[in-house]
């Protein structure tokens, strides 16, 4: 028997397959609403990801997951770590915040009515420092700071702010902070706040290796040890997949409306349309809602792409998802494709 | 040109489907293959059209002086029932086939709109084929397998869903289409089977 060629060219293919997909009468109409649902749902699944992970890394951040305390490896060695060196770790890559903070003493403040911890801290640990003269610890008061703050041996009309809730290793959230003063240029212990996306435990030989200290080697650790580490949850999460299982259902449904087709395909057989063509549209039959989806889900990350982690991850996911539809679709669809065009004809 | 089946013979695995067939299908008439369900009338189809081979014996296609096997390429198909594009016009139904012979856009809408003509199917060119009533629908079929201009029709029961008054006006477009070239008709339908130049009765081969 000889194999059976045709001369389709491949825009009039393109023409039929788009045709058949466009047609709001068309059964496989709903394959293009289908695909940006999918691709919306996609985008969707990435945000919800990046959101539980934002949520989990606060958690770990108040809890001093990200903090690096550096002081004494042996606690009977009186060490002194430069100032100058931990303020310069704030700005190393990776690392957010890194200074001093002493407990001064606690103090009478009449704006509270009552006697609250008063710390000094570098303005490279606590960057609100640089643009009032104190900041409010965010545990003692629920809105705003008063404008005005009097602390007995500091001022009578100080500048203030609410400061952002930090980490409670550093203990900043239940005092009220002032800039340490320039003559402290040493102090036993340094803080340094690590990127929350990075891992700390990693980071601490490093910022051990950057410090200036004398009297005794230094150890960095963190001021937390979290028990499951959020970003390698993120990194190992089976829903990163979902892009791809989507567009693989999607793949399915468009070979399953295919498959309902036969004698739509008879009428392309038996007019002499050869198998390859015939496989031409259906892989164009899949390959336009899988590009619609792959490329909604690609916008929809571009829109919230401040929020989402790894963009260009979640973007090559939803294209995986795409072609995933295109190749399933279209090997499913083969079996349609080798039927004889005369029992295709039987279909109804 | 001529279609020959000299000694034929079809088997699928131990059934007979039929044997020792001799016939010759001749352009310029409109030939009916008759017999019961199962006599092998759309499998003999079939082989003459290429799609299947015969177990025994030899088919062959005679162009002028030269014979050659049954090509695929030089038959068009109308099945049983009505298979159309149901959303899509009659006259994108038609252009099907024409583009599948490598004709432009322009050349396939004129060559489908002379093949709704032929068949008398001007009028309903532009509507969807799911709107067509079911002799209208076979006709369509016959014009997407004129518009291809190819030298064989063989048509597989195409009465199977009509009624009197239609299966009659299929007969006159069947007459008409002698000139085209070689028409077989598998039927059972006593009204295609008296319009026929030829009948070949796979019971008594």
């Amino acid at each position: 028997m000889r194999l059976r060629r045709d001369f389709w060219t491949f825009s009039a293919l393109a023409r039929e397959a788009w045709k058949t997909l466009i047609d709001a009468r068309s059964i496989f109409y709903v394959l293009p609403l289908v695909a940006v649902l999918a691709g919306i749902t996609g985008g969707v699944l990435a945000l919800d990801a990046s959101v539980n992970l934002d949520h989990q890394l606060v958690v770990a951040d108040r809890a001093g997951a990200n903090v690096l305390t550096v002081r004494a490896a042996n606690q009977r060695d009186k060490v002194q770590i430069s100032r100058h060196s931990c303020e310069a770790l704030a700005s190393s890559p990776d690392i957010d915040a890194a200074g001093l903070a002493l407990p001064l003493r606690d103090a009478y403040v009449p704006q509270f009515g009552r006697t609250v911890p008063v710390i000094g801290a570098s303005a490279s640990l606590l960057p609100q420092l640089q643009s009032a003269d104190a900041v409010v610890g965010s545990a003692l008061t629920k809105g705003g700071a008063p404008s005005r703050l009097t602390i007995p041996g500091a001022g009578n009309a100080l500048t203030s702010v609410r400061g952002a809730p930090q980490p409670d290793a550093i203990g900043t959230n239940s005092a009220i902070v002032l800039p340490l003063s320039v003559r402290t240029q040493s102090a036993s212990t340094c803080f340094v706040i690590i990127n929350p996306l990075r891992n700390a435990t990693r980071a601490a030989a490093v910022v051990v290796a950057e410090l200036d200290a004398v009297g005794g080697p230094v150890i960095a650790q963190p001021a937390s040890v979290p028990t499951f580490d959020p970003v390698s949850g993120f990194k190992a999460r089976q829903d990163q997949f979902l892009p791809v299982v989507l567009g693989a259902i999607g793949g399915l449904i468009s070979a399953a409306l295919i498959a309902t087709q036969g004698s739509a395909w008879a009428a392309y057989r038996l007019s002499g349309t050869s198998r390859r063509s015939l496989a031409t549209i259906f892989t164009l039959l899949c390959a336009v809602p899988g590009g619609l989806y792959a490329l909604t889900g690609v916008a929809f990350t571009a829109v919230v792409m401040m929020v989402v982690h790894s963009p260009g991850a979640v973007a090559l996911e939803m294209l995986a998802g795409g072609c995933a539809w295109t190749a399933i679709g279209a090997a499913a669809s083969l079996f349609v494709v080798a039927r004889q065009p005369t029992n295709l004809a039987k279909d109804r | 040109m001529y279609v020959k089946v000299t000694d034929g013979s079809l088997r699928f695995a131990e059934r007979t489907v039929f044997h020792g067939i001799h016939a010759q299908f001749v352009s310029g008439e409109v030939s009916a293959i008759v017999g019961p369900s199962g006599s092998g009338k759309s499998s003999l189809l079939a082989c003459i059209a290429g799609e299947l081979e015969l177990s025994t014996g030899t088919l062959e296609i005679a162009t002028g002086s030269s014979t050659e096997p049954p090509d695929p390429t030089n038959v068009a198909w109308v099945p049983q029932g009505s298979n159309a594009l149901g959303p899509r016009s009659a006259m994108d139904n038609v252009m099907i086939g024409p583009l599948a012979e490598g004709s432009d856009p322009s050349t396939a809408a004129q060559l489908a709109r002379d093949a709704l003509h032929r068949v008398g199917l001007s009028s309903v060119a532009h509507q969807r084929a799911r709107t067509l009533s079911g002799g209208e629908l076979q006709r369509l079929a016959f014009a997407r397998a004129l518009s291809t201009n190819r030298p064989i029709i063989l048509a597989d029961e195409p009465s199977a869903s009509l009624d009197a008054k239609n299966t009659h006006a299929l007969a006159d477009l069947l007459a008409a289409l002698r000139p085209t070239g070689i028409v077989i008709v598998a039927t059972h339908d006593p009204i295609l089977i008296e319009s026929a130049s030829r009948v070949l009765d796979l019971r008594r081969a």
